[in-house]
């Protein structure tokens, strides 16, 4: 035993001397690569952060090159007009020889994509609230264990999938729905099917979200309200929903983003009418994100009819910059303790402010000189 | 005074109805939201069901073509064959086969020999490629036949039947008696090109993404310090997924497209998907390596260890969970990319792969197929059982993975 | 300057003339931002001897134990001034990652590493370039008979160290310092989140350290102070009152606020 616990010491003795030798020669490098390391890493999350710079710069460059540089197609040059750009009803009118400029309009799209999009809240942001208070708040526990299981799957299921359902089962559906309300003509291709797809699509995000936030509700509030004499109904209404606002309206935010990008589903589903504006839902319509994609197959790089799409992109990221803005600006209004202020509300009272006291400035002054008048 | 018992025991008419109204529409438009995703479901199973089979799976979308030739020693029979031919099949019995209408990948209509008798002569005819004869007949679609009415070049003449039509090839064989050639095509509709496509655009995107993603998750997670730089990074990448896909698809066909001499490529594409799945693997690697306990890296330190040691010793090894979820996550994007996917890797569907060319993914597969004057419905939904089976084992194998983390933290 | 030299001078008259100090600490100033945590703490940290550092919770004992291995270089906005010495060398001056392989910490919380028993102990000599299996295994045994753990643990020592009791991994994580051949080990509140069987043979092992190694330890717990040390400092808001040897510090306590805190006036 002894012999051993001596070799022991002498080996542990060497591996001391060894490693510290190490430690003293390694130490001033480690350090050094310690930097160089941290540098590298954030090198990587500079350029990752900048992705986002990149992205946008680029759709900038090449969305506004159409407005300021000169084409040449098809024995035609000029710029595109961008006043028919910003309200034009069709999206490829040609060439107007008078004032040298190339037609292309967005006018249209832009009204379409809210047209729709707005049809898709009306009927997604209902259900999937209240699907979300079945789900966390009445339904037993094991079904609603299931519920959430399934809901976060098909949150997962591809745009593509939906737009297979929508043309197999919600076309032929409307279809008949409109022949038997009188529209004959109709194939069923319209911005009804499309709205409840892309409704359809957004459900099982905006109810996951929803069901995060409705289960977050402190269970105190619930058991004073039923304590008050409040229903289960009204409880849930009232208090569940109430406290929940914030990560519903998150919820409907992600939803919202979703399908106003939403491209692929749109175009399978709500056809591609080359103009106008769509009112009746029974109507095919066509979306800025579906018109980029229409005829992707000719548009050769360099052209302008591949350039504008750029534009036409443009236009897309300000209505999801707005949208995202005027939401998160509702929902912290309707969130907040104290009822913060909405931005329009502080426009419009900024606006009324200024207006009147311009209007007694000039009252005072008409006053004033009607005065010095009189005297005269 | 007495109190009227009744008043006691209802509560007011107003509110029943207004609680019944709250809780009848909860119910009646949580079914209708029920309804409509398990009819999803079920519609998709329903139609794709039929279609999937090792072939689809493993065979190529166009299909190969067989020139079957007569020769000049093979003397045509002069027997008649019997068969009795089903409602939509129709019969030629100088030659022993049976044709039948059917459609092809596009949705037109197409013939095919749906019989061929075991003594019928097209069964010594020789494949012009093998030299040899081709028994594999049934079922293939005839792209064309070349029909005369004699076995002499001088004084035949060539019938030219309809070639969508089964009834009208029929009668053209009944008509001729010599065949020059016929040409067959067999196979198509496999998705083995679109399935190797996702393969290959999983493999790159994951290699480019995973490496810039941990290490921007490393930074933030172990190295940056809480100031207004390090929340304008956080924020800058959050933004990335708040741009819809279809604009990274623009932009990436301008900045990707070049690198393959202008044509799309799954390089492109995949370039393009790891840009947008970046955001996905920082934030899970980043909650991953959160719940580290900061214990952990404090005792390396303390050993004498240099930082590069702790992260790569302790912290990433920790962190191989939420790395793994990322890339699983990641995973599930890149299958149901369709959008951008069409603007840089193409809308080809192509059975050879070559990741410098363009060529369609499994989702992009579906909407070529549905965005024809003919939308193949038989097929896009068998894809699509495709791509379901592979979202629902990623998400099994996520949530495994996460109940292994939270039991073993609440181990400790 | 001359107040602080006269308690060292006092101390020094106390103290036979054979020990030697392996840190020098004077003047020493922390600040977290425009917050200061230590005021102007001077003291001699003694070789071969276990000092204690006590006081009241927030007084900053943990944050001075955490200069002597400039484990608040990590946390940011951290700004010390003053001389810490050890070996007569300013560490300061001294590349933190050879410092600390001469320093060595335990914490608080017991955190092994989630690798096997071999592992966590070898984790410091690898990092250090030694990969020998031989040294390496006659460093596990070692480390762990110093640290008392050998005998529980000789015959699994490939089994995950988490899997061990809270006391165990404790002493795990002292092994796991001690194979770094550390002169001084600094140890934070050691067993605090044990139970009273663990913490006495934490205790045990301690006593039986010293005799190879500088131990300094910070505890809330006075008894532990009085059963373990043999000098204690008493820290209260961020300065250091009084440092005495153990016995004339907790028998004759110079200062009216040490006083207070040994009769419980305070906590």
């Amino acid at each position: 035993m002894e012999s051993t616990d001596i070799t022991n010491e002498i080996l542990i003795e060497k591996a001391c001397k060894i490693f510290q030798t190490n430690a003293e020669k390694s130490a001033k490098r480690k350090l050094v690569t310690d930097k160089i390391v941290k540098n590298i890493f954030l090198g990587i999350t500079v350029f990752c952060a900048s992705i986002i710079i990149i992205v946008t710069g680029f759709i900038i460059v090449k969305g506004v090159m159409p407005f300021i540089a000169t084409y040449s197609e098809n024995g035609n040059t000029g710029k595109v007009d961008i006043g028919y750009f910003l309200t034009g009803m069709r999206f490829s009118s040609g060439y107007d020889s008078d004032s040298g400029q190339f037609l292309y309009g967005v006018g249209f799209l832009i009204i379409n994509t809210l047209i729709l999009n707005i049809l898709v809240s009306i009927i997604a942001v209902p259900t999937a609230i209240l699907t979300a208070l079945f789900i966390a708040k009445i339904a037993p526990k094991a079904v609603s264990k299931i519920f959430q299981a399934a809901i976060d799957l098909l949150a997962a299921i591809p745009s593509v999938i939906y737009g297979i359902f929508g043309v197999g089962v919600i076309v032929p559906l409307i279809r008949s729905f409109a022949n038997s309300i009188g529209y004959v003509s109709s194939s069923g291709i319209s911005m009804l099917s499309g709205a409840l797809v892309l409704a359809l699509m957004i459900l099982p995000t905006i109810i996951s979200v929803s069901v995060t936030a409705l289960n977050a509700v402190d269970e105190n509030q619930i058991k004073g309200s039923l304590a008050l004499g409040a229903s289960k109904t009204q409880t849930n209404f009232r208090i569940s929903l109430g406290n929940a606002k914030s990560g519903i309206f998150a919820g409907i935010i992600l939803g919202i983003g979703r399908s106003l990008g939403e491209a692929t589903a749109v175009s399978m589903i709500c056809g591609s009418p080359t103009f106008g504006i769509t009112i009746n839902p029974l109507d095919p319509t066509v979306t800025i994100s579906s018109q980029m994609l229409l005829a992707i197959g000719e548009a050769v790089p360099g052209s302008l009819n591949y350039d504008v799409r750029f534009s036409a992109g443009i236009c897309l990221m300000i209505i999801i910059i707005i949208t995202n803005l005027i939401l998160n600006d509702v929902k912290e209004h309707v969130s907040s303790v104290d009822k913060k202020p909405l931005f329009i509300t502080k426009v419009f009272l900024l606006i009324k402010k200024e207006t009147l006291t311009v209007f007694y400035f000039l009252k005072e002054k008409l006053n004033h000189e009607k005065k010095l008048g009189s005297r005269k | 005074m007495k109190r009227n018992s009744d008043q006691e025991n209802k509560l007011p008419l107003k509110r029943r109805i207004k609680d019944i109204l709250a809780s009848g529409s909860t119910y009646l438009f949580s079914s209708f939201s029920i309804i409509a995703l398990v009819a999803l479901i079920i519609f998709i199973f329903s139609q794709g069901w039929s279609t999937l089979s090792s072939e689809f799976i493993t065979g190529n979308y166009n299909s190969n073509s067989i020139n079957l030739v007569t020769s000049n020693e093979i003397a045509p029979t002069e027997n008649t064959f019997e068969y009795k031919p089903a409602e939509d099949e129709y019969f030629s019995a100088n030659w022993g086969l049976a044709f039948m209408n059917s459609t092809d990948n596009e949705g037109l209509k197409t013939t095919i020999i749906s019989y061929v008798d075991n003594n019928a002569n097209i069964n010594n005819w020789v494949d012009a490629t093998t030299g040899k004869p081709n028994t594999l007949i049934k079922g293939c679609t005839i792209t064309s036949v070349i029909l005369w009415t004699t076995s002499e070049a001088s004084t035949a003449s060539v019938i030219v039947p309809t070639m969508s039509d089964a009834k009208s090839v029929c009668s053209a064989f009944e008509k001729c008696s010599y065949v020059l050639n016929i040409n067959l095509a067999t196979g198509g509709q496999g998705i083995r090109g679109s399935l190797i496509t996702t393969l290959y655009m999983i493999l790159i995107t994951m290699a480019v993404a995973l490496p810039l993603g941990i290490g921007g998750a490393i930074y933030l997670g172990i190295y940056a310090k809480n100031n207004k730089i390090t929340k304008i990074l956080r924020t800058l990448i959050d933004m990335i997924t708040g741009i819809p896909s279809i604009i990274f698809g623009l932009v990436g066909g301008l900045i990707f497209l070049p690198l393959t001499s202008g044509s799309t490529s799954i390089i492109a594409g995949s370039l393009t998907m790891a840009c947008m799945i970046l955001p996905i693997i920082i934030k899970s690697t980043e909650e991953s390596l959160k719940t580290i306990p900061h214990g952990m890296a404090l005792s390396s330190l303390a050993l004498g260890a240099s930082q590069t040691q702790t992260t790569f010793r302790v912290l990433l090894p920790n962190a191989l969970p939420g790395i793994l979820t990322s890339a699983l996550l990641g995973i599930g994007r890149v299958i149901g990319e369709s959008a951008a996917l069409i603007y840089t890797a193409g809308t080809a569907i192509m059975d050879y792969i070559v990741p410098t060319q363009g060529s369609a993914s499994l989702a992009v597969h579906i909407w070529y197929l549905m965005s024809g004057e003919h939308q193949n419905f038989a097929a896009s939904c068998g894809v699509a059982i495709i791509i379901l089976a592979i979202i629902l084992a990623l998400s099994i194998l996520i949530k495994i993975i996460s109940y292994r983390i939270n039991k073993t933290q609440k181990g400790k | 300057m001359e107040i602080n030299d006269n308690i060292i001078l006092e101390e020094e008259k106390n103290i036979e003339a054979e020990k030697s100090s392996i840190f020098e600490v004077r003047d020493v100033n922390l600040f977290y931002g425009k917050k200061q945590a230590l005021k102007n703490i001077s003291l001699n940290i003694y070789k071969n001897q276990v000092t204690a550092l006590i006081g009241p919770s927030g007084c900053g004992k943990s944050t001075f134990l955490r200069c002597l291995n400039r484990m608040n270089d990590l946390i940011d906005d951290c700004k010390v001034t003053g001389s810490i010495k050890l070996d007569g060398q300013e560490i300061s001056q001294t590349n933190t990652i050879l410092l600390r392989t001469k320093v060595g910490m335990v914490f608080q919380q017991p955190n092994p590493f989630p690798m096997s028993i071999y592992d966590n102990i070898c984790y410091g000599p690898r990092c250090q370039g030694l990969h020998d299996k031989a040294m390496l295994n006659g460093l596990v045994e070692k480390s762990l008979k110093e640290a008392a753990l050998w005998d529980e643990v000789k015959d699994r020592l490939k089994t995950n160290g988490l899997a061990l009791s809270g006391g165990q991994q404790q002493r795990l994580c002292i092994a796991r310092c001690l194979a770094m051949r550390p002169d001084v080990i600094l140890m934070d509140e050691p067993t605090s989140a044990l139970d009273p069987i663990a913490t006495s043979k934490i205790e045990e092992l301690i006593e039986q350290l010293k005799k190879n190694y500088t131990i300094v330890i910070v505890t809330h717990n006075m008894q532990q102070a009085t059963r373990v040390s043999d000098f204690t400092a008493f820290f209260m808001l961020g300065e250091m009152v009084e440092f005495n040897s153990t016995e004339h510090f907790f028998s004759h306590p110079k200062e009216q606020k040490s006083n207070d805190y040994i009769t419980g006036r305070f906590s």
